[in-house]
């Protein structure tokens, strides 16, 4: 019975899904009002209780996002959630995810502030509930409730926001805000971004504001983990471009901020992915260095929109949002192929895989691609948006070498190249470690590969990147409906060759490059060198008998970064500021424990000072 | 009548200066039995100003319970533990009479003057003055049956400050505030004692291993 619910609903969430993208289609040719009816006005007449649904191009285009991930996690999730089906409440699973999606629809559709905190906050509050689900498992309780006291903090600052622009425009529309809030104070404008984007940093997991980012996506299931990785955070970015490019007026120096913050947020991200074990964790941390890189590009345009350079601008945007459905789409891949791991396994730490590209070959061949497209290799999709956002951040600097300003999308490059190198590192240690030799545990050689339903979401999801990857200037096409009204750009614009056509053909082209490349050096090293010899004899082990663990480890293989990047005093396991934070909080309350030393005569005391300082202050 | 009134006051306000200030612990039971002693007086003036009888039934209880019972009662209790105990305190002598000339001090200057013409109310801020010696004592006293004296003084203060405000508290109030003062100082004897017996030393300094 519990097994055709199960099914049932995840069926339902495939089917919301479609609908979802469907919505984002029509929305992103035609912005509509789709919904507006006030609540609880019967009873008490608060102007603030309408729920507004519209949809406007860039919201269609993270709507559509949600779709295809909600239906690739519930495939997913058919296959996956079967084991939770014996557990007390195991549909519940199934539900939550259905509830999750919706509600991160409602942040999407949402046209009003209402509406907007509303599905903020219930989405919030559903990922809280996935994520411990798995409560019983050590860990992760904490990381719940770490996740929900930081996603609480950051509401407390977007209601904050959402307060004073209403104080000063006199509504809580978008639409108003949008007309409107472009015309405020300075001062109010400022103070507007900064609690924005404190709120949105939090959601987003911007280093320092992380810490729960790390704890939360490993707890949860893995299509939860998928969805959360994959979509959730990118309302933050939707929050972030909304309140930036269609409200606020554009400042110079926001985007500088948010680049400096993007852009070393992508750096450590990307370097503590190189340092963990956990494979899920790996994945969380490879999930910030993403965040930033995609806040990075937000700050790019919007420095480039108030150096009025708008074509600039209009294409630092495209890239932006082009790599945030990137991300989504290798992500929940990736996510989904750690699940897949953890299902077959049941380990979660690379020191304990190996081996796995032999006996969990669908597993494998997904997470390679998600793999090849997080490092950004061509054809896949994680390079084209890279490569735009590295071009327009070069075309950038070449516009403004006159401006001091102009010179900070140095730092973004350096950014883009550090991180680069580090996730291609933390790629090949995931698959050099986690896939390849031989397996270190008993749950690695005993492997199993997931069923059909998992197989075939990684198969399509292994697909989405690669024709994101292939069809680069539909999709720019397609995103240029997107953009705010201030910026604009001609498709033929946005590439360096100043042509869509050769554009298009250049994955191809790359992709021949590659593979014919790969056979002339096959073939030269052939005729130069002969046919390959090999001996086949067992591994010399200075006598001993060999084992799993003698080969090359995940830790030894982060070993040489971690020395290299000591000189730089880099916590890699611990706070920048939470540690410090929390050891004043405690010296302070041993000082103050002083106070209570037992004896009465003291306690007489205290009462008798508070006695006579009342005293006087009423009298 | 208001000569006897001053006299009773500033007997009161002398016997709470010196009860800080005593050596040894009897000498304090005494001072304590003469404070209360004036008390009932101050009560019994009244009474006879006022024409109350309820006042008059007080002022004999002051005298019985808090002038004769209850010093007999700490009296014994010392008797018990050896009568030549010193009252060890934390300051000097010097330090704490000024400490409670400040306590006078702050007592007149926290009094409200009502403005209704009568000028300040000198008995309340004498209360509040004793009110405050009386912690001073509690604070500054190691020994336990001092704390019993402390409180005493408290209570008296108490009872000044109800007097000087609306001629004491509702008559069954006031019999039982005697009975609880009553039934605190058997228990503080009674702990004394028990204290001495256990720990042969009075100083609560030694309650300091019960914190949790």
């Amino acid at each position: 019975m519990s097994r055709i619910a199960h099914v049932v609903i995840n069926l339902m969430t495939v089917v919301f899904s479609s609908f979802l993208i469907c919505l984002g289609w029509i929305g992103l040719y035609h912005p509509s009002l789709l919904f507006e009816h006030p609540i609880f006005n019967m009873f008490i007449p608060v102007p603030f209780l309408v729920i507004q649904l519209t949809v406007a191009p860039i919201s269609g285009v993270f709507l559509i996002v949600l779709g295809i991930l909600g239906i690739l996690s519930a495939l997913y999730g058919i296959g996956y959630g079967v084991i939770y089906c014996s557990r007390q409440y195991g549909v519940w699973l199934d539900l939550g995810v259905l509830a999750f999606v919706a509600t991160m629809a409602l942040v999407f559709l949402a046209g009003n502030a209402f509406t907007f905190l509303l599905g903020w906050e219930t989405m919030s509050f559903m990922s809280y509930l996935l994520v411990v689900y798995e409560s019983e498992r050590p860990g992760v309780a904490m990381a719940g409730v770490i996740y929900l006291a930081m996603t609480q903090l950051g509401t407390v600052f977007l209601v904050l926001a959402f307060y004073l622009l209403h104080q000063y425009t006199g509504s809580y529309d978008f639409a108003v805000f949008a007309h409107d809030a472009a015309a405020l104070s300075p001062v109010l404008q400022t103070v507007v971004f900064v609690f924005t984007l404190i709120g949105f940093s939090l959601k987003a997991g911007m280093m320092p504001l992380h810490i729960w980012l790390p704890r939360a996506h490993p707890a949860a299931p893995s299509h939860v983990s998928a969805l959360m990785s994959g979509i959730m955070l990118k309302t933050a970015l939707y929050g972030l471009l909304l309140v930036n490019f269609y409200w606020l007026h554009p400042e110079a120096w926001r985007g500088a901020l948010l680049i400096v913050l993007g852009a070393s947020s992508a750096v450590l991200g990307a370097f503590h992915a190189t340092q963990e074990l956990d494979v899920k964790r790996i994945l969380a941390y490879s999930s910030i260095e993403n965040m930033g890189l995609l806040f990075m590009g937000a700050g790019i345009s919007l420095l480039a929109l108030a150096l009025h350079q708008v074509t600039l601008a209009g294409i630092a945007f495209c890239a932006t949002l082009y790599q945030a459905i990137n991300h989504a789409a290798f992500k929940s891949l990736l996510f989904h192929g750690a699940g897949s791991i953890i299902h077959g396994t049941h380990e979660r730490s690379l020191n304990r895989l190996g081996g796995l590209v032999r006996r969990m070959p669908y597993t494998t061949f997904a997470m390679a691609i998600g793999l090849l497209s997080v490092s950004a290799i061509p054809p896949f999709n994680g390079f084209m948006s890279e490569w735009l956002l590295f071009s327009v951040t070069a075309r950038i600097i070449h516009a403004n070498l006159h401006n001091m300003l102009g010179l900070l999308p140095v730092f973004a490059m350096f950014s883009l190249l550090f991180s680069g190198a580090f996730v291609a590192l933390m790629s090949a240690r995931i698959f050099g470690i986690g896939f390849q030799g031989e397996g270190r545990s008993s749950g690695a050689k005993q492997a199993h590969e997931a069923p059909i339903t998992m197989r075939i979401a990684l198969l399509l999801g292994a697909l989405v990147p690669l024709l994101l990857g292939l069809f680069p200037v539909l999709i720019t096409q397609a995103l240029r409906l997107a953009l705010p009204p201030t910026e604009s750009y001609a498709v033929r614009q946005i590439w360096y060759s100043q042509n869509a056509i050769s554009m298009s053909i250049l994955p191809f082209l790359l992709l021949a490059i590659l593979g014919g490349g790969g056979f002339v050096v096959w073939l030269a090293v052939r005729i130069w060198a002969g046919k390959e010899r090999r001996q086949i004899a067992p591994t010399w082990t200075c006598g001993g008998s060999r084992l799993a663990n003698m080969s090359y480890s995940a830790t030894g293989f982060s070993q040489p970064v971690r020395r290299t990047f000591s000189v730089f005093k880099i916590p890699v396991a611990g706070g920048y500021m939470y540690h410090p934070t929390w050891d004043v909080v405690l010296n302070t309350a041993r000082r103050f424990r002083r106070i209570q030393n037992g004896s009465v005569r003291s306690y007489l005391l205290y009462l008798f000072i508070t006695v006579i300082v009342l005293l006087i202050v009423v009298r | 009548m208001d000569f006897w009134l001053d006299v009773t006051v500033v007997a009161l306000m002398v016997s709470t200066s010196w009860i800080i200030a005593i050596r040894y612990i009897s000498s304090g039971i005494k001072w304590l039995s003469f404070q209360s002693l004036m008390l009932s007086l101050l009560t019994g003036v009244l009474a006879v100003e006022t024409g109350r009888t309820d006042l008059f039934v007080i002022a004999v209880l002051t005298l019985l319970v808090k002038a004769i019972a209850i010093p007999y009662i700490l009296y014994r209790t010392l008797r018990a533990v050896g009568v030549d105990r010193q009252a060890e305190k934390t300051f000097g002598r010097d330090r704490l009479i000024i400490a409670v000339l400040a306590m006078w001090a702050i007592g007149y200057y926290v009094t409200p003057d009502f403005g209704l013409g009568y000028g300040h109310n000198v008995y309340l801020s004498v209360a509040i003055g004793m009110l405050l010696s009386g912690v001073l004592i509690m604070i500054t006293h190691k020994k336990a049956l001092m704390q019993g004296i402390g409180l005493i003084v408290i209570e008296n203060s108490l009872f000044l400050a109800a007097l000087s405000t609306s001629f004491g508290m509702p008559f069954l109030v006031d019999i039982g505030i005697f009975l609880d003062v009553l039934v605190i100082v058997v228990l503080i004897s009674a702990l004394s004692f028990r204290m001495d017996e256990l720990l042969s030393s009075m100083s609560i300094e030694k309650l300091r291993r019960l914190k949790g």
